[in-house]
């Protein structure tokens, strides 16, 4: 495969707010990935976050959760 | 019709799914359909079409995924390291989804509600999206937790992070797919009942096996020999906390202590192999109990067994179980989740409480101890799977449900 990297920022629209990064990327495998994502598909999937977000502000046990 | 089969879990592995997904492909392509299987590699390092030899490396995606999910920007994904690799993980799945690309599917065939979460956040709105879900994973994670700290009560560990994760997972992804399909009863009335899927988005049915072909596999031979004037008693499956193997070697040792004309044969691996052979050797029951491992001659020993048994805490439709009750042996099950749907108590084998070693000793030792019991239960298991296992009748409901989704999506365009 004919490699070609470009900077990760190009593919900045698949990301909640997104950040400039100095992150190279194979072009081939991003923008295909770029050219079959769904219109508003983003990462991290947000309504997971708000989810375990709750789930923090509830408190949850830390102490089960490090067995 | 171009169908994909997805799953998050590593393919090929251990335990009934991958087996299941194979035949459903060779089904399927008898009939001719196409037929593609995609999840993670054996090493999680990837993911893969596995019969196209599609692979995208995770490496190619780690470092601006993480970049851009950094601590500092997204705090609440860096607040517990496991939910963080499994959300990530996820990501990795839809980002290889889009890789290989999902709008060449007429239909997406899931087999777990991480797939189907994953697959509904990047597939077409066209293509439509049915799941086979083969357990309940906020469920294992109890079972996991009880194994880890016997002391944790079910409250404790429901208001841990690690629990409360799984158990979103498993209500996004079984409201994500357009129709749910369960293998049994137990499944079927969670997800209503506890996870609210609407009734009509649910359906169940058995799975299916191809009987000739695992009849003919029983034929094959092999080098492992039952022992003379022993009667083999057989556990077949992953060696993981659900599956209860550390409740069946009380039971053998409790059995020891009233005869010894038996051997147990443990086949399977998996992450409690050492800690099981340690308990054998404690128990004192080393002589009587032997690991052979991950086998591919499961069919063979079957047929040199007499008594299969599946002592799991939580399972749904075990492939183990399905093969056993083929291969005509006397089956000892416990109650957890679907097994008791699959097993009539004193007509096609004994259950026994999940958990419990005395009653898994008092079936062990009235089969052993009763011949004619024995061959009645392996004779009228027998008859009664030849007709229930039918991978034909399994393909033909699948089927008609690929078929029912594709009028609907195309009556919505």
């Amino acid at each position: 495969m004919n490699t070609l990297k470009v900077l990760g920022d190009l593919y900045n629209s698949m990301f909640h707010n997104p950040i400039e990064t100095n992150v190279y990327v194979e072009h081939q495998i991003w923008s295909k990935i770029r050219a079959n994502v769904p219109d508003g598909y983003k990462i991290p999937d947000k309504k997971m976050m708000d989810i375990i977000a709750k789930f923090i502000e509830e408190g949850t046990s830390s102490d089960l959760s490090k067995l | 019709m171009k169908i994909l089969l997805a799953t998050y879990w590593y393919i090929p592995h251990l335990g009934g799914v991958w087996p299941l997904m194979c035949q459903m492909k060779e089904k399927l392509e008898k009939l001719g359909h196409e037929v593609d299987i995609f999840g993670n590699t054996p090493d999680g390092l990837a993911y893969h079409i596995v019969n196209k030899n599609l692979v995208i490396k995770k490496e190619e995606l780690i470092p601006l995924v993480h970049t851009q999910l950094n601590p500092a920007k997204e705090p609440v994904l860096h607040t517990d390291k496991r939910t963080f690799n499994l959300e990530t993980d996820r990501y990795y799945m839809e980002l290889a989804a889009c890789y290989f690309g999902l709008s060449q599917y007429d239909i997406i065939h899931t087999q777990d509600v991480i797939s189907t979460w994953c697959l509904s956040r990047v597939k077409p709105a066209h293509v439509p999206l049915f799941a086979s879900v083969h357990g309940v994973l906020a469920r294992e994670t109890i079972q996991y937790f009880k194994y880890l700290n016997p002391h944790a009560t079910i409250d404790e560990i429901k208001k841990t992070l690690y629990w409360k994760h799984y158990y979103t997972l498993d209500k996004m992804g079984t409201h994500s797919a357009d129709l749910i399909h369960t293998s049994s009863q137990w499944t079927h009335d969670i997800f209503i009942q506890d996870y609210q899927v609407p009734k009509e988005r649910v359906v169940k049915f058995q799975y299916g096996i191809d009987i000739p072909a695992f009849l003919n596999q029983m034929e094959q031979p092999t080098d492992i020999q039952a022992p003379k004037g022993r009667k083999v008693i057989i556990f077949t499956g992953r060696l993981v906390d659900i599956k209860g193997v550390h409740i069946l070697l009380p039971a053998l040792s409790l059995l020891k202590g009233k005869r010894s004309d038996w051997e147990c044969w443990i086949v399977g691996d998996g992450v409690m192999k050492d800690v099981l052979i340690q308990k054998t050797e404690e128990y004192g029951i080393s002589d009587h109990v032997k690991f052979l491992g991950r086998r591919n001659d499961v069919p063979a020993l079957l047929k040199k067994s007499d008594i299969f048994v599946i002592p799991s805490l939580q399972d749904n439709m075990p492939l183990s179980l399905i093969e056993a009750q083929l291969a005509g042996k006397a089956i000892i099950c416990s109650d957890a989740g679907g097994l008791p749907e699959m097993v009539q108590h004193g007509v096609t084998g004994l259950v026994a409480g999940a958990g419990q070693e005395r009653p898994l000793f008092l079936h062990l030792l009235s089969l052993l101890e009763n011949d004619d019991l024995r061959i009645r239960l392996s004779s009228s298991v027998k008859k009664w799977a030849l007709k229930f296992w039918s991978v034909d009748l399994m393909t033909e409901r699948i089927l008609a449900i690929y078929k029912q989704l594709l009028s609907r999506s195309l009556r919505k365009e």
